[in-house]
């Protein structure tokens, strides 16, 4: 009896928790299917030029926001809208002595007034003055010179108390009027304030910290909040003065919100969970670099003051009935390492596609000590289970590998109708064309090129040049030197690789013998006679310093080399630069050394094979996507000129309009772009003035760029293999043959498999 | 007494002259639950009686077979439950995709095969494979029963040697790779002591001395885990056979391989499975150490199938798995033979 009364419950148990499991499935399908609802985001429009700083909710209908006209040139101002930011009129003008004024930090009050620290340039010394500026709803000005730095970041509370970060070491409470402390709240170590009720919130990196600024006492932390604010390991640090990474607001009702790149949140303090209010992902505030200046409630919407790519926007977040809580369309993209040209450009695709919700996995984040190879196993799990991703960005992956496993579609359609309307560098876009298909597709790419004395680029055609000008002294750049193999690779990597997947030996030899014999020489020579440079090397061989290939995988530096090498090219006019050049700005500043120098040449790279480009953001869609047509849709998006004219990081855009673009902005006077770059050597200060490259230099840059054709080899397991063995060869540890004979028996193995 | 030591057996059996006997009961025979002789019954009734008689035997020594093993089979079903979900299913799934392309999952039928056997990095790994598995088992089983003999001799100690050679066991494979590299770097210990003999350093990861540097790993970190199961069975074996054989004139040698051998086989077959089962898991220090692609002389099957994972070659695992299975399958079946006949 007893052990059927055990049977039966059993049976039960077992019957319940299967039930439960299809209940679950069908709520969430029922859940997916009538959740109507969200927050969708709109850029509110302001007057022409007006740099919005802040904004704040100074009655029940009525919005203000401070910031200078003519773009930063002009005077500050205040503009008023009671028609939740359709329309702005100007509400008050601050006094005609802000208009030479730096704001460092710039607050409004909920009465209309505010308070900010400024700086100014000072007198014929260059000195910097700062300032306390007050100001009323009337625009009515008073300042304070100060002693020194002022370091704080002001913040109004809702009752009009001015609180102030001050050196992000601790909180106080200003007199308004003057900007003097009338009280310590606390001594702590914070990023960021907020205040919310009588509490000022203080948020460090990695904690959150609360204090009733009316008596300076600590109060008990909300754990609820503080769980939200740091789950999923996020950690909030200032690096700019132009924003934040979270900025709070507190709504009539004392509700307190926050935002941040994953969207803005609401909570009542100690009163339960922290709901997501907006989905970030679905917004602006994901793309990569946004800086939050300041959040608002008005009427249940959001208003966000933020910096996107150095553009003010004023955005407004208002909840829509008639579409679905979630996207009801998913597009997965995936890429090895976090690629800021596609988070860039999800966010506009997704704001062309609302019913896309567009879904970025990057699978090695630099923090989690995930390798590569661990990166593409848990990526091809995916696949195979079928959750994989529907786009893939290929960079550092096998693009032959997978279209020999019928993994990727066939992108001829989307590229032919991309280049006949817009217009493709067809020599780029077509380098993965095989007989049947074009697999894929690069974004961007960069050149091979070297650069510096013309009189020595010229001769540079082979290994031997290069180890002739190793043996001299200090006629390569020194950092080249240390990233030599990273820097070669590309074009040399095609030249080994025989057509029946077999590996020329003579022709890596000659790479590797090369490689470690430019370094032998260069240490012989130039190192040797140089104590400079010796200083320069023992930092690298002890790893206080690190190379391109290192710092590669956390900043993409091997995609534009150039980008480093301009300084150097001006302190060393002598001197030669090899790397890849993948940027207007690196080639602006090489044409802008050449005006300073005359000496400063630029041609593509002709060592072991000619006109190489290395891909960047190469793109495919996987074959096995159930959202293909929405994949190919992304990839049309990358390809055409709006898409490639946000693209930063991956090189020069393939679409020839956004190329043109790039080489001559409408927005901007090119002209007027130039500025100004400082390095010091320990004894002697350099400075380049960045110049826009005159129509003639253009041509030059239009010129490589047509003439590449050959892409580079880009697979990251013989990259990795090579490197890892000619850095044993230059550590001592192999000889150059060893080297050889050891990445020969790898490659091998590679290729047989 | 005999009655309640007895158990229930369901027997059914031929006769010398082709008559059956069927019973069912308690082995004693105290109680005959359908016991009955074919012969008498058929004498009585018949033939079609006596078949009919022999039917009805027949279910119901199969009934009381079914109660004999039921609680054994509900006992089993669990586990096999799960490694029916877990092992058979799965394998059962990467069968199919053996004869399937990677992605598209197209029949392709034998091809996968074909690349497989034809492939030079399988053949390189499957004969790495193969004979660091037979340079290795003969070793630590050799070896570990070495160990185990002398230990068991040991009057002082023992249990404290027997901790020690156990260390390695509990060692995580992430600790162990540090020791490699302290050991087998080019300036590492090894070599550092080579140097000071005035020998010329070897690159030990670089070179073919990569296999020896896995041998000897994988007999130190299982050469106690095996000592410690010979010993297990040495403890079995009666010391009155041994007292019995020295009152006879034995000495250690004879009483070593007429007595301690013989009583030992019933150990070799596990300890030589369970030896051969961790042979594989030595892939870990090898991959942390020298990662996808290794010296040549170490690159093992492990290293292949992790690789073609991560280029997506699910088709080639697939076919490489099932021949893989099936030489484990027929070298296990093997042993147990050999045992079979030993035993």
């Amino acid at each position: 009896m007893r052990n059927r009364w055990k049977g039966f419950m059993a049976g039960l148990l077992s019957a319940v928790l299967c039930m439960g499991s299809f209940g679950q499935i069908t709520g969430s399908a029922e859940e997916s299917d009538t959740a109507m609802g969200r927050y969708v985001e709109e850029e509110l429009t302001l007057p022409e030029d007006f740099y919005v700083r802040d904004i704040v909710r100074t009655d029940a209908e009525t919005l203000r926001i401070i910031g200078t006209t003519e773009n930063m040139e002009g005077s500050m101002a205040m503009l008023e809208s009671s028609d939740g930011g359709a329309s702005w009129e100007e509400a008050a003008e601050l006094g005609a002595e802000c208009e030479e004024m730096y704001f460092l930090s710039l607050k409004l009050a909920p009465d209309g007034g505010g308070a900010g620290t400024a700086m100014m340039s000072g007198d014929e010394s260059g000195d910097y003055s700062y300032y306390y500026v007050s100001f009323d709803a009337q625009g009515n000005t008073q300042s304070r010179q100060l002693d020194d730095y002022p370091g704080s970041n002001l913040l109004f509370a809702a009752d009009g108390t001015l609180l102030a970060l001050q050196l992000w070491s601790r909180i106080v409470t200003l007199d308004r009027a003057t900007g003097e402390v009338l009280a310590t709240v606390a001594e702590i170590s914070a990023e960021v304030i907020g205040t919310v009720g009588t509490q000022v919130l203080a948020v460090s990196g990695t904690q959150l910290a609360q204090y009733d600024y009316t008596t300076g006492e600590p109060a008990a932390i909300d754990t609820e909040l503080e769980n939200a604010l740091f789950a999923d390991g996020a950690g909030y640090v200032v690096t700019t003065s132009m924003g934040f990474p979270i900025v709070f607001a507190e709504d009539e009702d004392g509700r307190l919100y926050y935002v941040t790149d994953q969207g803005i949140f609401a909570h009542v303090m100690d009163g339960g969970v922290v709901e997501k209010a907006v989905d970030g992902s679905l917004t602006s505030l994901y793309a990569p670099g946004v800086e939050i200046c300041a959040l608002t409630v008005l009427d249940n919407c959001f208003y966000v003051v933020c910096n996107i790519d150095g553009y003010a926007k004023l955005l407004k977040y208002v909840y829509d009935e008639s579409i679905s809580s979630v996207p009801q369309n998913e597009l997965t993209i995936y890429s090895l390492k976090e690629n800021a040209a596609i988070r860039q450009a999800m966010v506009l695709f997704q704001k062309q596609h609302p019913d896309t919700y567009v879904k970025y996995v990057a699978g090695m984040s630099g923090n989690d000590g995930v390798t590569a190879s661990d990166a593409l196993r848990t990526l091809n799990t995916d696949i195979l289970a079928g959750s994989g991703p529907d786009v893939l960005v290929l960079d550092g992956m096998s693009v032959d590998t997978y279209r020999r496993q019928g993994l990727l579609t066939d992108l001829s359609d989307v590229v032919k109708e991309v280049s006949e309307s817009e217009g493709l560098f067809e020599n780029v876009t077509e380098a993965y064309r095989t007989e049947d298909m074009l697999a894929a597709v690069p974004g961007g790419f960069s050149l091979q090129i070297a650069a510096g004395d013309p009189a020595l680029i010229e001769g540079l055609d082979s290994m031997a040049a290069l180890k002739e000008l190793a043996a001299q002294t200090n006629a390569i750049n020194a950092t080249d030197v240390i990233s030599l193999t990273g820097l070669l690779y590309p074009s040399y990597a095609g030249s080994w690789k025989n057509e029946d997947d077999t590996i020329d030996q003579e022709k890596l030899a000659e790479f590797v013998n090369g490689v470690c014999e430019v370094t032998r020489l260069y240490r012989e020579n130039a190192v040797a006679e140089s104590q400079e440079l010796q200083e320069l090397f023992a930092r690298y061989d002890s790893g206080e310093y690190t190379s391109y290939e290192v710092m590669d995988d956390l900043y993409s530096i091997m995609d534009d080399t150039m980008a480093m090498d301009v300084i150097d090219l001006l302190q060393n006019p002598d001197q030669v630069a090899v790397g890849t050049l993948g940027s207007v700005m690196s080639y602006m500043g090489l044409t802008s050394v050449n005006k300073h120098t005359g000496k400063c040449a630029e041609s593509l790279l002709a060592l072991g094979q000619q006109n190489v480009f290395v891909p960047g953001c190469v793109l495919g869609v996987v074959s096995t996507s159930k959202s293909q047509e929405r994949a190919l849709d992304f990839v049309r998006y990358m390809l055409s000129a709006e898409g490639q004219c946000q693209m930063e990081g991956s090189g020069f855009p393939v679409n020839r309009a956004a190329f043109e673009e790039l080489l001559h902005p409408s927005s901007e006077d090119p002209k007027a772009i130039g500025f100004t770059v400082g390095s010091s050597d320990g004894e002697e200060f350099t400075e380049l003035t960045y110049e826009w490259p005159t129509e003639e230099e253009l041509d030059v840059l239009r010129a490589m760029v047509e003439q590449v054709s050959v892409c580079a080899e880009t697979e990251r397991v013989p990259k990795e293999v090579i490197s890892e063995e000619i850095s044993r060869c230059l550590s001592g540890e192999i000889s150059a043959d060893e080297a050889v004979n050891s990445i020969m028996q790898k490659m091998n193995l590679y290729l047989a498999e | 007494m005999l009655r309640a030591k007895g158990r229930m057996r369901g027997v059914c059996s031929r006769r010398a002259d082709g008559t059956e006997r069927v019973s069912g009961g308690y082995a004693d025979g105290a109680e005959q639950i359908s016991g009955r002789h074919v012969d008498e019954t058929r004498r009585v009734s018949g033939r079609h009686a006596g078949r009919a008689d022999a039917a009805q035997g027949r279910r119901h020594a199969a009934r009381a077979r079914l109660r004999r093993e039921l609680p054994g089979i509900l006992f089993l079903m669990p586990g096999f439950a799960g490694v029916a979900c877990f092992t058979l299913l799965p394998f059962i799934e990467v069968v199919v995709r053996s004869f399937q392309s990677a992605v598209t999952t197209q029949w392709v039928g034998l091809k996968n095969y074909r690349e497989v056997f034809s492939n030079t990095a399988f053949q390189t790994a499957a004969s790495n494979t193969l004979r660091f598995t037979a340079v290795c088992i003969p070793l630590l089983v050799a070896l570990s029963l070495l160990l185990a003999v002398v230990l068991q001799k040991l009057k002082f100690g023992k249990n404290l040697l027997k901790s020690m050679f156990l260390i390695p066991v509990a060692v995580p494979a992430a600790s162990v790779v540090l020791v490699w590299k302290v050991l087998f770097h080019s300036n590492g210990l090894l070599n550092g002591l080579i140097l000071r003999f005035g020998g010329e350093k070897i690159s030990w990861m670089g070179s073919s001395a990569s296999f020896a540097v896995l041998v000897i790993s994988y007999l130190w970190k299982n050469i106690g885990y095996d000592m410690v199961l010979w010993m297990a069975g040495l403890a079995g074996i009666p010391v009155e056979i041994y007292e019995a054989a020295r009152v006879d004139g034995a000495g250690e040698w004879k009483c070593f391989t007429r007595i301690t051998l013989p009583n030992l086989l019933p150990s070799l077959y596990t300890i030589t499975v369970l030896s051969f089962l961790n042979s594989f898991k030595v892939f870990r220090e090898a991959w942390l150490v020298a990662g996808d692609y290794p010296h040549q002389s170490m690159y093992l099957l492990q290293h292949l199938y992790n690789n073609w994972f991560r280029e997506l070659s699910f088709d080639k695992i697939a076919a490489a798995a099932v021949v893989n299975g099936a030489v484990v399958f027929v070298l296990i079946l093997l042993l147990q033979r050999a045992w079979d006949s030993e035993v």
